[in-house]
């Protein structure tokens, strides 16, 4: 029987909580470009990180390195009401749109391919279970901690994958293998721990599951998934007009092959070991059997970490200085909520552009961001953040990173 | 522009990449406060054996009542292991043998040696026989080899085996396995009178299904038995003039621990004896009793009846209603050296003895007797009330220990042992703590803070009272370094008595105690 690794479950706890890399949406609202393209390199990236209560000062030890200090622990623990949901995640794409018909009839559609690698991260955990990863157990003696419904889940993988795009409306579709490099799943049901009042014994009452990727290198499974977008305008020039964007991302699964498992339906009070545990010649038994911890192969499914955003998208050739543009996103995750955006674009001439968005809802709660868009014949720059509290305050739910280059050749 | 634009850009990335390389380790402490070993000593756990008994106002006795060494006469006197090869024929030159006509009827006898032993019956603890049967003549014959005066359950061992025909040159072959685990062995031959002989008998019959064949007496049917591993728990007869002697050491791996102090051992009964299980009888002799230290001092026990040869009688009874015969020798304050000897709190005790049985020779007419319950042992007995007193009486003890306080991920950075007692006994204990490395070297002393009280008499003098208390062993950042190369925890115990004599221990005393880690551990990722 395998053994849980001590340093993957810290490593793991600490994903739970805070990654350094963090997974991006595509957004900084792609400026809709209406100019027919020949051939285009476009290299995407970008991290984010977001948290309903847990403020930045927690997590930028993570990203950056430090030590936690113990006001803003103890603030945080006080902040947690109830539940805290975080997430975040990284990725980095290239994409490939060749400019050679494709088909007969139609001189706009031509081929593409794309290459990414991204990591997904989510976890949900009660204010309790934050105190007694930071705090320690000495706040519950003579109380019970709550640990229920706790979820942590971590996704790592490659994909890579063709398909046609219309060089006019830049709508496209893509298949792509899904090639997971790393995941781990914890779900745990109910969950108590109590604590006598002078610490004299702990008591464990859970029950839930772990998944733990296969030790094989590189691969641990493969998946299939979608990439789209679907641009088409609406209204006309004497009423309020635009670009809908309907875009996809991962939307797929992948198949894990050969996860360990670990089932435990735990019920076990500890208060020390005898004299005789201690000099017996036989060892202690280990604490997966002490605490009738279950464990298996089992190949699993799991949907991707994709999302699917529909929303009104400004256009890089329009007349107007300022446009609107506003939309919802929803990840195929457990713990994301729907999102909502809007915001305004505003050209500043024909190179740079800029905009500024409020968003809420995904992890947390609301959030600024802002976005600058260089843009010439050839190469098209953008940076921006969808938080940008965040990437000054410390008293702040998130960090948000994103960055797009293309080239047109 | 261009150009100066691409270079922030450029110069952006590296110091996003820059940084990242960079990082810090993620770092945080958190408190903890574990149960670490949580056990008792109760006496009331150790009541109704042979060691402890509880007098009628509640104190406690020491019974002690042990072997210290035995001898199992039934390993002594063996039977060795041995082949005999029994020829049978016919007693006429020629015979013609009718199907199913038994045509050889025999008893043989066999002797066994036992040394000085003569043996007229045996019981056969285990063991087992191997017979191999030739078969001269070319028809299938069966074999039935009987073994007289063999019994078990009031039936003779008998066993039947079909053998293949054969030539003399080159006969037919059949082996059979006889178990005789149970069985009683008369050695007194076919006469009944003799001694060391076992009587084997032989009979064979031809195939009732065969043909008629015409048999010589040079046709020779050899039954070989070879004896394996017989050991016998029962012997009558003259076991021969046994001697043994010898010195046993017997540790008390308890007494290791004590380096310093002393006890009071109050008043102290004692009974050494040397116990006769054989219906035989016999000298015996005490040569040497002493008692060895912590500092290799040793003090040998004396008695007026040590070092002399005295008469064993043989044991009275048989099988389940043996009464050994005893020599005994009894202690007590105002014998010998007893004080002076139980209080060197010996970890080693050397015993010398000097046994002979039937020493001047067959004066039972062979009638001496082992059973299977039949023992020679020294037997130590004492009954005393356990009142001792302890005076600085120091214990050491090491327990090996693997604490991985490596500086990544999980580190103790300070803390506190909690040693919380629940003490009734009469004895307080100051207790330390020190880390040692794997060559027993000290690296840490740990810091106590407070001690294990002695239990005081209640008002109604039938029990102690429960004395709560609380030791600390102060853990600071020095010590939480020296963790990881920590092989080893020495603890040192010095324990000291209420009164430094007469300490009665009543039934209910009882030590309790819970150790507890209060650590601030500190994370690093």
């Amino acid at each position: 029987m395998k053994g849980i690794n001590i340093k993957y479950l810290l490593a793991a706890t600490s994903f739970c909580f805070f990654v350094g890399h963090i997974k991006t949406q595509e957004l900084l609202p792609q400026i809709y470009d209406t100019t027919s393209v020949n051939q285009q390199v476009v290299i995407s990236g970008g991290f984010l990180q977001h948290s309903s209560y847990l403020h930045n000062s927690i997590v930028r030890p993570f990203l950056f390195g430090g030590e936690i200090g113990e006001n803003d622990k103890n603030n945080a623990w006080e902040t947690i009401d109830g539940y805290d949901r975080i997430g975040g995640g990284y990725h980095g794409r290239f994409e490939y749109r060749a400019g050679k018909q494709i088909f007969k009839n139609n001189e706009n559609w031509s081929w593409m391919m794309n290459l990414s690698n991204e990591a997904h991260v989510q976890g949900q955990y009660t204010g309790d279970l934050f105190g007694l990863v930071f705090i320690g157990n000495e706040p519950f003696l003579g109380k019970e901690a709550d640990i229920e419904s706790t979820y942590a889940r971590f996704d790592q993988f490659w994909t890579i994958g063709g398909g046609i795009h219309h060089k006019k409306t830049k709508s496209f579709v893509t298949l792509n293998v899904v090639l997971p490099q790393n995941f781990f799943e914890t779900d745990v049901d109910g969950g108590r721990l109590r604590f006598s009042k002078g610490g004299e014994s702990i008591r464990l009452i859970t029950d839930g599951e772990v998944y733990l990727a296969n030790q094989i290198p590189y691969f641990k499974g493969i998946g299939g998934s979608v990439n789209f977008d679907y641009n088409f305008s609406f209204g006309d020039s004497s009423k309020f007009n635009g670009i809908i964007s309907i875009q996809g991302r991962n939307i797929g699964f992948v198949k894990l092959r050969n996860t360990t498992r670990y089932n435990f339906d735990i019920d076990e009070e500890y208060s020390g070991f005898s004299i005789s545990d201690l000099t017996a010649e036989s060892k202690l038994p280990s604490l997966m059997d002490t605490l009738g911890i279950e464990s298996g192969e089992k190949s699993i499914y799991r949907l991707l970490p994709g999302f699917v955003q529909v929303g009104k998208i400004a256009a890089v050739n329009s007349e107007k200085k300022v446009q609107s543009f506003f939309g919802l996103r929803m990840y195929t995750t457990k713990l994301y909520r729907p999102l909502i955006y809007a915001g305004a674009h505003y050209r500043v001439n024909h190179e740079f552009s800029l905009g500024g968005q409020i968003a809420y809802g995904g992890y947390g709660g609301l959030r600024l961001g802002i976005y600058f868009n260089y843009n010439t014949e050839n190469v098209v720059v953008g940076l921006g953040t969808e938080d940008i509290l965040g990437l000054l305050l410390k008293k702040q739910y998130g960090h948000s990173g994103l960055i797009r280059i293309a080239w047109k050749l | 522009m261009k150009i100066t634009t691409q270079r922030f850009y450029i110069l952006l990335i590296l110091l996003i990449i820059g940084a990242s390389s960079c990082k810090k380790d993620t770092t945080w402490n958190s408190d903890w406060i574990i149960p670490l070993v949580n056990d008792s000593l109760v006496l009331s756990n150790y009541y109704n054996d042979t060691t402890l008994a509880v007098n009628s106002d509640n104190t406690v006795q020491i019974i002690y009542n042990r072997n210290l060494y035995s001898l199992n006469m039934a390993d002594i006197v063996k039977m060795p292991d041995t082949t005999i090869e029994q020829p049978f024929s016919i007693k006429f030159p020629f015979l013609t043998v009718p199907p199913g006509l038994v045509f050889i009827n025999q008893v043989e006898e066999n002797i066994f040696s036992f040394g000085d032993a003569v043996l007229l019956e045996a019981g056969v603890k285990s063991g087992k026989a191997k017979v191999v049967i030739k078969n001269p003549v070319p028809v299938k014959a069966i074999f039935t080899v009987s073994l007289p005066g063999v019994i078990k359950d009031g039936v003779e061992f008998t066993q039947t085996i079909t053998v293949d025909g054969g030539t003399q040159l080159n006969p037919g072959v059949g082996e059979m396995y006889m178990d005789f685990e149970g069985y009683t062995i008369d050695l007194r031959g076919v006469s009944g009178m003799s001694y060391n002989i076992l009587q084997s008998k032989l009979m064979v019959q031809s195939d009732p299904q065969g043909s008629e064949i015409i048999i010589s007496n040079q046709d020779e049917f050899i039954a070989l038995v070879t004896f394996q591993n017989l050991k016998i728990n029962y012997a009558k007869g003259y076991l021969g003039n046994i001697a043994l002697s010898d010195t046993t050491e017997v540790n008390l791996d308890i007494f290791n621990n004590i380096v310093g102090g002393s006890i009071d051992a109050g008043d102290v009964n004692v009974e050494l004896s040397i116990r006769n299980g054989i219906k035989a009888s016999g000298l015996g002799k005490i040569t040497l009793f002493e008692s060895e230290n912590y500092q290799n001092n040793i003090v040998g026990l004396t008695h007026p009846y040590f070092d002399q040869n005295l008469t064993m009688n043989a044991t009275q009874g048989q099988f389940d209603n043996l009464v050994p015969s005893k020599l005994i020798f009894t202690f007590d304050n105002t014998t010998g050296n007893l004080k002076q000897f139980i209080e060197n709190l010996g970890s080693k005790y050397r015993i010398g003895y000097d046994i002979q049985i039937n020493p001047y020779g067959n004066l039972s007419g062979g009638n001496d007797v082992i059973y299977p319950q039949s023992r020679i042992d020294l037997h130590l007995k004492a009954d005393f009330p356990l009142e001792i007193g302890t005076d600085n009486l120091t214990l050491l003890d090491t327990f090996e220990i693997d604490i991985k306080n490596e500086d990544k991920w999980l580190r103790v950075e300070s803390g506190e042992l909690i040693l919380k007692t629940f003490n009734s006994f009469p004895y307080g204990v100051d207790v330390s703590l020190a880390l040692l490395n794997e060559n027993h070297d000290t690296l840490r002393e740990l810091e106590a803070v407070g001690n294990v009280l002695p239990a005081p008499i209640n008002a109604s003098n039938d029990g102690h009272e429960i004395i709560e208390r609380e030791i600390k062993f102060i853990i600071n950042n020095e010590d939480a370094d020296a963790l990881k190369d920590s092989k080893y925890i020495l603890i040192k115990a010095v324990l000291n008595s209420t009164y430094l004599t007469s300490n009665p221990v009543y039934m209910d005393d009882a030590l309790k105690f819970l150790l507890q880690g209060k650590f601030k551990l500190k994370v690093k990722l």
